[in-house]
């Protein structure tokens, strides 16, 4: 096994027996937040580390996946996991239009960022303004909760360490999923177009279709940690498909260090727990939160992960 | 193979293309030569689908290409090496070369494929694992032409191979064209080093601002008073 699986492999051992250790629920609550978000960011690493396009669409991926379960259930009548299943074939319809304009008028870097920003925006404003269905912005009180198994032997999610298990269940297949998108050949293309994109196009690569491939799968991935953020939080509203949240992912990814399948899962737990750490009043919490967010952005350009690796290459060499 | 008639082609007001008229049999290895800014690159790029043609028919193997996007072009077998040695800098050798072949069916059994590749250019052997970006200019070239040779093109197209590379490295590609050309395999070569070009090829067509001036086998437009002036001092 090469030495980033083994340390994976290894984190998730130490993260399956941490409940026997760790009994406080707030700490657990944390690191379920913390979980979801990470499988936010790692998806987010698919487009933004591996093909190089800077979304800011990825929140609103994340909190039309919210709102879409939600709806699935409410109004189809559709069970929890259908309804999840349903919000990310919408997103992924979604992200499949949004896409094909985007990458047919090969919108690039900050153009691409700019025109998905304002998708985005269109769908936080529809949910802020569309009453009937979202609650506006008050947002929708979610009170369904997901069970695992099947009729007769379901286990309810209905506390905290179920959920602990649950989230990182699911981070742990985001990152096997990402992780065999990205060592296939699909994703040699994802890398390719990140390096040199007309030098992939001249050999032949379809550009516009792994571009597509790999927004509208990062996309629905992020739709998935949505639907469970949100009925973790028991609340979704138009704030999850923010600006600031899409930010958050890019911060989470930068610090982790991207271009490396899970090292965002070290900047999502990072960003998730820093505020918890700091013990002091909101408006100088927030200074601190800031000023260590910049301090590390600008002494650890690789991110996190990427500088620790770099360190042990150089020790061991 | 590849026959290109009254190509017109159009950036914007400027026209860069002028009815070209090309030919390449199977088998063949032809030159295109001329001096900057003639149209030759515009031209590869136009049979790659790169750049749209205003005007004129593209037919490769008895196909109209014309409505072909640049990928199925490829796969059909028209494969460039594009000038200025451009590879992936941040990856290996050995990543650079199955670039080459990612669009083959049968890409999971190529490692015959890279032996041949390895064979013709064994210093890309000894730096497989090397990051391509890392390695001299003439290396790159020919790991762009390794990895244009992973693709299984049916009619290569080089631009520029010879282009700020050291004589002895000129040489050295020379031979391992001359080697491509004697397995049967068809090749358009663009070239500013005319003397280069000629010697290598059995045709050639010299282009002058868009248009195609002069065409004939090689080795008598090496003998053309007015090549020899323009193109080989």
């Amino acid at each position: 096994m090469t030495r980033p699986r083994l340390l994976t492999v290894a984190a998730i051992a130490v993260a399956v027996m941490l409940p026997l250790v760790v009994k406080s629920d707030l700490t657990l609550t944390i690191l379920v937040f913390s979980f979801l978000l990470a499988m936010l960011a790692v998806s987010f690493n698919l487009i933004f580390g591996f093909t190089g396009q800077l979304s800011m669409f990825h929140a609103a991926a994340y909190g039309i996946g919210a709102y879409a379960t939600h709806i699935g259930m409410r109004d189809l009548g559709l069970a929890f996991w259908p309804a999840v299943g349903f919000a990310m074939a919408l997103v992924t319809v979604l992200s499949a239009i949004i896409g094909t304009i985007c990458f047919r008028f090969r919108l690039k870097a900050f153009y691409f960022a700019v025109v998905t920003l304002a998708f985005a925006e269109m769908a936080r404003l529809v949910a802020a303004n569309w009453h009937g269905v979202t609650n506006g912005t008050l947002g929708l009180t979610l009170t369904a909760k997901p069970s695992i198994g099947w009729p007769g032997h379901a286990i309810a999610i209905d506390n905290t360490l179920a959920w602990y298990y649950l989230s990182l269940t699911a981070l742990a297949m985001t990152i096997v999923v990402c992780s065999r998108c990205v060592h296939s050949w699909m994703g040699r293309c994802f890398v390719a177009i990140r390096l040199n994109d007309a030098l992939g196009d001249a050999l032949g690569i379809d550009i516009f279709r792994y571009k597509l491939l790999s927004f509208c799968i990062a996309n629905a991935i992020a739709a998935i940690a949505g639907a469970l953020y949100a009925h973790f939080l028991g609340y979704v509203d138009p704030s999850f498909l923010s600006v600031d949240q899409s930010l958050a992912i890019v911060a989470m990814v930068l610090l982790g260090g991207k271009g490396r399948v899970a090292a965002p899962v070290v900047g999502a737990i990072f960003l998730t727990l820093l505020p918890h750490l700091i013990h002091f009043n909101a408006e100088v919490r927030a200074i601190i939160y800031g000023s260590i967010l910049i301090l590390v952005i600008l002494l650890l350009p690789k991110g996190i992960v990427g500088t620790a690796a770099e360190w042990s290459r150089r020790r061991h060499a | 193979m590849l026959q290109i008639r009254q190509l017109d082609l159009r950036f914007g007001k400027n026209q860069v293309l002028h009815q070209v008229d090309l030919d390449v049999a199977q088998g063949e290895v032809v030159a295109l030569i001329g001096p900057n800014a003639a149209g030759k690159t515009s031209t590869l790029r136009t049979i790659l689908g790169l750049n749209r043609a205003a005007a004129g028919e593209q037919i490769f193997e008895d196909v109209d290409i014309r409505a072909l996007p640049t990928h199925e072009r490829v796969r059909a077998g028209l494969v460039l090496v594009p000038e200025g040695r451009q590879v992936f800098g941040q990856s290996t050798v050995l990543d650079n070369l199955m670039m080459g072949a990612y669009h083959r069916a049968d890409r999971a059994r190529c490692a015959p494929d890279l032996e041949r590749v390895f064979e013709l250019f064994p210093r890309l052997w000894e730096r497989r694992r090397q990051k391509a970006g890392s390695m001299s200019g003439g290396e790159q070239q020919m790991l762009a032409i390794g990895r244009g040779l992973m693709a299984l093109p049916k009619c290569l197209l080089l631009d520029e191979p010879t282009l700020g590379l050291a004589p002895v490295i000129v040489a050295e590609l020379r031979k391992a064209l001359q080697i491509l050309a004697a397995s049967g395999l068809t090749i358009l070569l663009a070239e500013q080093n005319a003397a280069f070009a000629l010697e290598t090829s059995q045709r050639a067509y010299v282009l002058e601002l868009g248009h195609i001036s002069l065409t004939g086998p090689s080795s008598v437009l090496a003998r053309d008073a007015r090549v020899r002036e323009l193109y080989l001092g």
